[in-house]
Order: C-alpha cells, then sequence, then structure tokens
C-alpha cells in the first residue's frame, strides 16, 4: 500500500537522514595504537597505480615502496597488514574518519595539512623540477621560464601551487586535475613546462625517454612522511620512532635503492 | 559526525576569489552574446526554404543537445591541436560553451519566431511598411517578449557550464574551489563559499530577468518560464 | 575513427553501458527523492512548499561539478564514511536529478484538474485515496516524458563522473587516449556514442510522448 502524502514522506526522509547522521558517528574512546594491538591489524592506506612508490600486480595485490614500509611497520607491532587503496584527497580523508590507522602513499608534510593530520618525520625528500619536451630549445634554463609567456602546468593544490612562483614569480601558471593532463597539455604545446617532483620526472624520463628533457635545479624541498590521525601522541611516537630507526640503519636506503635503482637522496636538509 | 566547520581557514583563499568570480562572469557574458548570434543564425537556417539548410540546423541542435559539453570541451582542447589549432583553457572553453548553448538559443529563438502568425507578416506588408520596418515595429518586440524568460533561463545554464572550464585550466569559481579545497583540505568550507557565489550570481540573474521583465513589459509578465 | 573503434570498441561499449547503468542509478534515487520534493511542492502546508522551492531553487543553482566535487571530498567528512567514486557520482547525479524531478512531479500533479480533486473529497474519499486511485494515475503518465528528458540530460552529466575518477565512458576515453597518444579519434569516437545512445532515448520519448498523450479538460 503506498502512501503518497506528502507529510509522511517528508517524515519518513527526516527520520532516515537523522538515523544515518547518528549512525554515523565514529566512535573515537581507543586510540589508534591501542586499537591495532588489539585488533592485531595495521589498516593501511595506499595510492594503486603510482609506482614505484605503490601499484597494484594484475591480481589485485599491492606492491612497492610504500607497501613494503608498511610491511615493516606491521611486522614491528606484530599485527597483520590490510591494505586500502584510496587516491590523492582520501590519503587525507580516511584518517580523518577512522577508516585507516596510517596513510603511505607519496605524502608531503606540509604544515596547512598538518591541521588536519598528523605526520611522522620523513622518509624520503623529493624537489621540483621543471619538465619539456625534449625538442624544446629556447627553454634551457630557469630565467628562460620565468617569462609571462611562458605556461607552466601543475597538478592543483600541490606544493606547487606555492613553490613555482617562487621559482618563476613572472611565469603563467595553468592548473590541471592530474598528470596525465598536463602531459597532454605539454605533447600539444598549451603548456610549455610541466612541473613535478624529481622523483616523478624520473619514472617519465624512464618510461618514455627521448620525449622530454629535465632543466637542471631543484626548487623546493618537500617531506614525504607517513599521515596519521591528529591528536595521537602514543601513535605518532611509536610511528616517529620506527621512521627515525628506518633511516639511521640504512634499511631506507636499501629498500630504496631496492624500489627506483638509483641512491636515496639526502633526507636531512643541510642547513 | 566530529568535524568542526571553521571558514576561518578558507580566508588566506579568498583573496584570489574575485578574480575567479570575475573570469566565471566574464567567460558567462561573452558566451552568452556570441551563442546569441549564433543563435540567430541557427534560427534562420531552420526556418529557410531550403531543405539542406533546415536539415544543417536541426541537425546541429539535435547533436548539441545530445552530448555533454565536457565532451566538447576535451574535443576543442585536447582534439583540436591535432589538426593544427591549438587554443589556450580560455578560448577553448569560450569556443564550446558558444557552440552548446548556441543550439538552445537557435530553439529559443524559433519558438518566439513560430510565435507571429504568417498574417501579421501579410498585414505589414500590405500597408506598405519594408522588411525592416516589419521586423522593428511587429516581430522585434513580440518575439522580445515572448524569448525573455527562457533566455534568462539560459543564461544560468552558461553560468553552470562555465564551471567546466576548470578543468582546462582556466582560473574560474570552480577551479578555485577545487584548488584552496586540495590545499587545506577544507572541502565543506570551500564547497560552501563556492555554492554562495554561484547561488548568488544565477538568483541574482533571475532577480535581474524579473525585475527588468516588469520594467519592460509590465507586470503581468513576471511569468516564471523555467 | 574506425581504428579506435576495432581496437577498443568492446570496452567503450562496456563503458557506455556503465555510463547508462549510473545514470539510470542517479535517475531512479533522484526521482524517489524529488517526488518527495514535488510532493512537498504541492501540499497543504507553506513550510513544506517553501522548503521544497528552496531545494529546487539551490541545485538548480549549483553547477553539477561542484556538486561531484563536493560529494566526493565533502560528504565523507560529514557523514563518516568513505564514498567510493561511484558512490559520491551517484549521489551528485541523484541531487541533480531530484531538482529536476521535483518540477515533473509537481507539473504533472498539477496538470490534473482541480475539479476532480474536489469532486473525490466531496464523494468522501481522503487525500491518500485520492492521489493512489485518481491523481496519481494520470499524473504519472503526465510524468513519463519529461523524465526521459531527465534520464539524458543525466547521461550528459555523467560525464562529469570522469573528473573525479570514475571510470565511465568519458574517463575510459581518457585512459585510451593515454595508450594511443592521440586525442582527436577517441574523443570523436565517443562524441558519437553519445549522440546515438541519447538520440536514440529521445526517439523513445517521443514516442512515450505520443502514446500517452491525453486530452485535457
Amino acid at each position: 500500500m503506498k502512501r503518497f502524502s506528502a507529510g509522511r514522506l517528508s517524515s519518513v526522509f527526516l527520520c532516515a537522514f537523522a538515523a544515518l547522521m547518528v549512525l554515523a558517528a565514529p566512535a573515537h574512546s581507543q586510540s589508534t595504537l591501542g586499537q591495532v594491538m588489539s585488533s592485531g591489524k595495521l589498516r593501511v592506506a595506499i595510492i594503486g597505480g603510482n609506482p614505484p612508490y605503490s601499484s597494484l600486480t594484475p591480481s589485485g595485490e599491492p606492491e612497492g615502496y610504500d607497501i613494503e614500509i608498511a610491511k615493516r611497520i606491521a611486522a614491528a607491532l606484530n599485527v597483520e597488514p590490510e591494505f586500502i587503496t584510496v587516491d590523492i584527497p582520501a590519503r587525507v580523508t580516511v584518517l580523518q574518519t577512522g577508516k585507516a590507522d596510517i596513510t603511505v602513499a607519496n605524502f608531503t608534510k606540509t604544515v596547512q595539512r598538518s591541521t588536519s593530520i598528523a605526520f611522522t618525520d620523513p622518509y624520503v625528500v623529493v624537489s621540483l623540477q621543471f619538465l619539456v619536451r625534449a625538442d624544446q630549445n629556447d627553454l634551457q634554463t630557469i630565467e628562460d621560464i620565468n617569462d609571462r609567456d611562458v605556461v607552466v602546468g601543475i597538478t592543483r593544490g600541490g606544493t606547487a601551487e606555492q613553490n613555482v612562483p617562487l621559482a618563476a614569480p613572472d611565469a603563467s601558471i595553468a592548473r590541471f586535475n592530474n598528470e596525465t593532463d598536463i602531459l597532454a597539455a605539454l605533447d600539444t604545446g598549451q603548456v610549455h613546462v610541466m612541473s613535478q617532483d624529481n622523483l616523478y620526472n624520473a619514472e617519465l624520463m624512464k618510461n618514455r625517454s627521448g620525449q622530454y628533457k629535465v632543466l637542471p635545479g631543484l626548487y623546493s624541498y618537500e617531506e614525504i612522511a607517513i599521515g596519521l590521525p591528529a591528536g595521537d601522541f602514543d601513535w605518532w611516537r611509536v610511528l616517529n620512532t620506527w621512521v627515525g630507526q628506518f633511516n639511521a640503519s640504512g634499511d631506507n636506503a636499501r629498500l630504496f635503492k631496492e624500489w627506483f635503482g638509483y641512491d636515496l637522496p639526502p633526507i636531512q636538509a643541510q642547513y | 559526525m566530529s568535524y568542526d566547520l571553521n571558514l576561518r581557514t578558507v580566508v588566506p583563499y579568498l583573496g584570489s576569489l574575485p578574480e575567479a568570480a570575475l573570469v566565471t562572469v566574464g567567460l558567462s557574458v561573452f558566451t552568452i552574446v556570441l551563442s546569441l548570434l549564433l543563435g540567430i543564425g541557427g534560427a534562420l537556417l531552420r526556418r529557410s526554404r531550403a531543405v539542406t539548410f533546415r536539415f544543417v540546423g536541426a541537425a546541429y541542435v539535435e547533436f548539441m543537445r545530445n552530448t555533454p559539453l565536457l565532451v566538447l570541451l576535451y574535443l576543442v582542447y585536447f582534439g583540436l591541436p591535432q589538426l593544427g589549432l591549438r587554443l589556450n583553457g580560455f578560448q577553448a572553453a569560450l569556443i564550446a560553451l558558444t557552440i552548446n548553448s548556441g543550439a538552445y538559443m537557435t530553439e529559443i529563438l524559433r519558438g518566439g519566431l513560430m510565435a507571429i502568425p504568417r498574417g501579421q507578416y501579410e498585414a505589414a506588408f500590405s500597408q506598405g511598411m519594408t522588411g525592416f520596418q516589419t521586423f522593428r515595429y511587429i516581430v522585434f518586440p513580440q518575439v522580445f517578449r515572448i524569448i525573455y524568460p527562457p533566455l534568462g533561463n539560459q543564461f544560468i545554464q552558461v553560468v553552470l557550464g562555465s564551471s567546466l572550464a576548470s578543468v582546462v585550466a582556466v582560473n574560474d569559481v570552480a577551479s578555485w574551489m577545487q584548488t584552496a579545497g586540495s590545499a587545506t583540505f577544507r572541502y565543506i568550507e570551500t564547497f560552501l563559499v563556492a555554492g554562495i557565489v554561484y547561488v548568488g550570481l544565477c538568483q541574482a540573474i533571475n532577480l535581474a530577468r524579473i525585475v527588468t521583465g516588469r520594467l519592460l513589459f509590465g507586470p503581468a509578465h513576471v511569468a516564471r518560464g523555467r | 575513427m574506425s581504428s579506435v573503434f576495432a581496437d577498443y570498441g568492446a570496452l567503450l561499449l562496456r563503458a557506455a553501458g556503465i555510463t547508462l547503468w549510473i545514470s539510470w542509478l542517479g535517475l531512479l534515487l533522484g526521482g524517489l527523492l524529488g517526488a518527495a520534493v514535488g510532493l512537498a511542492r504541492t501540499s497543504r502546508w507553506r513550510v513544506l512548499r517553501i522548503l521544497a522551492l528552496l531545494y529546487t531553487e539551490l541545485f538548480r543553482s549549483i553547477p553539477v561539478l561542484i556538486l561531484m566535487f563536493f560529494c566526493y571530498f565533502g560528504l565523507p567528512l560529514l557523514v563518516g564514511l568513505d564514498l567510493s567514486p561511484f558512490a559520491a557520482a551517484t549521489a551528485a547525479l541523484m541531487f541533480a536529478a531530484s531538482s529536476l524531478m521535483a518540477e515533473v512531479v509537481r507539473a504533472g500533479i498539477d496538470s490534473v484538474a482541480r475539479g476532480q480533486w474536489e469532486a473525490a473529497f466531496a464523494s468522501g474519499m481522503r487525500y491518500r485515496q485520492v492521489m493512489r486511485h485518481i491523481v496519481g494515475p494520470q499524473a504519472v503518465r503526465v510524468m513519463l516524458p519529461p523524465s526521459v528528458g531527465v534520464y539524458i540530460a543525466t547521461l550528459k552529466e555523467s560525464s562529469l563522473a570522469s573528473i573525479i575518477g570514475y571510470v565511465e565512458l568519458t574517463k575510459t576515453a581518457l585512459l585510451i587516449r593515454e595508450t594511443t597518444g592521440q586525442s582527436l579519434e577517441v574523443l570523436a569516437t565517443i562524441t558519437l556514442l553519445y549522440f546515438v545512445i541519447n538520440y536514440g532515448i529521445s526517439l523513445v520519448g517521443g514516442a512515450l510522448e505520443r502514446k500517452y498523450a491525453i486530452a485535457h479538460y
């Protein structure tokens, strides 16, 4: 028997909505550390499709540098890792909603982001570089780029937003949603320069050698670190201890060389 | 639901918002003007006596009504360079929006023109009026009255469609929201701000349409027409 | 263009199916939500009518692209649930369709002559009975053709789901572009696909309109 009364339907919707609100409220009573230890599982958020940081094998198994790091942390805590694939924006929200315990996903540690979530000390440091098509002979140095007629393509809301204007204040900036769109625009000449971190560029040069060239110079200092929910000091303490020893023991350098093929860039900034 | 709304996080980014809003408005205004011209051409095509012209006009309208604006935009921005025509984001967005909106303008104008009975043209000619005089004194005032509400609605549709320009590197309001959002991760706040801008723009257009409609045509003409 | 279709035809057709499916979901859910709002628009209580009006005005003044971003990035923060691109896109399409469907439902209900309500009430029927037996069936018949229009609009808007990473027809074309390096052919191919699908559906809608043409008193 269908009930079409407007009042009824509206109140049903309101009740359902209210119920959803109540049920969806996450329970934050236990610290993450306690939760991980008692459940025996470490929920790790990763980004698929970003080799060699992380990618998915044809059978759906995650593998990569970030994956290995997560597996080592789980082993150190004597728990099992459980991988959740997310993409760029969800790297943060998955920690805020309590769906993951850590995020290991090529995650740059910034002050801005630190207002919503927490970071450990860095395990990799990357820098901004500029990339042009191999046949563009008029753009050889940063001074050539620093020109109003030169268009630099960047991905939105990343660290490039601040760093590109610092390096080349006169250049024009074009914002895209992902790297493939920038590459497509670079190929057709609508964008003259692409700006990404040096590790991304190294991968690109490896896969598409001869098509592009990287301009000399590193134009930012960005720390890649592990993300965790904010306000949980115990959890941060444990993870940070692990990261410190991972770096100091040379384990990081070995793992990096294994996955990237070249030496780990220095992690400590030269003051 | 432990989310603390804090609009202050968005404040550092508000500085670039007026410029973004200007881009949105500018893109929309240019599109409306150009697509109106295109629409006049389209309407004339569809009312032509030659079958081929009528077919071309109808095909144009049906094509634009049944294909997504985003795909058209991608075609113009990423596809045309293959044919030798490289456009920047704003130009590509303007062209795609204009071509798309032109089809809807065609239909609006055609509807207006169809409403004028043949007899009025004949009466005008029999009185010795020239084509131009007929248009200026008989046809235009009536057509304008009829197309006025849907024209206002089309303006709103263009403003909404302009948000797609953010995908091809145009710094409009949608782009502002995506940039500020991904920098601060404060998606709710940035959405609220961007939403207010768009709702404000659209409702302002609506209001302007109703007010000027009343001024031009008298109170009987406040039909919603949406 | 033929080479793109030869190599990727099956993939594109499957992606077209995904597009049709997610748009159908959006229309269905949006239709339910829109029906509630549409009923509220014709309700006896002024408050409900105003709230419903605000709802439709709001969602017709916000670009669907913004809605998509909100559903994908913002909604998870509000409800504490992580939304996949599929869920977020469906939610956005649902909200967009609901505002259009609210208008369709309202117009459908209004199309039934007032005299029928009065006669029914005079015969002692209650609101619920009138809706179910008298006004409802007639209204639904009027609502069918414009609903087809809403479906076509939703199909076009589904292309925006590609921007938040959902793999439907447009995103599939972009992925193909990454492999082939050529944009024009694949984009032209999906343009044609969209046209064929939508135009076909609009013809069905036209047929529906003729079949259900009813005389108005």
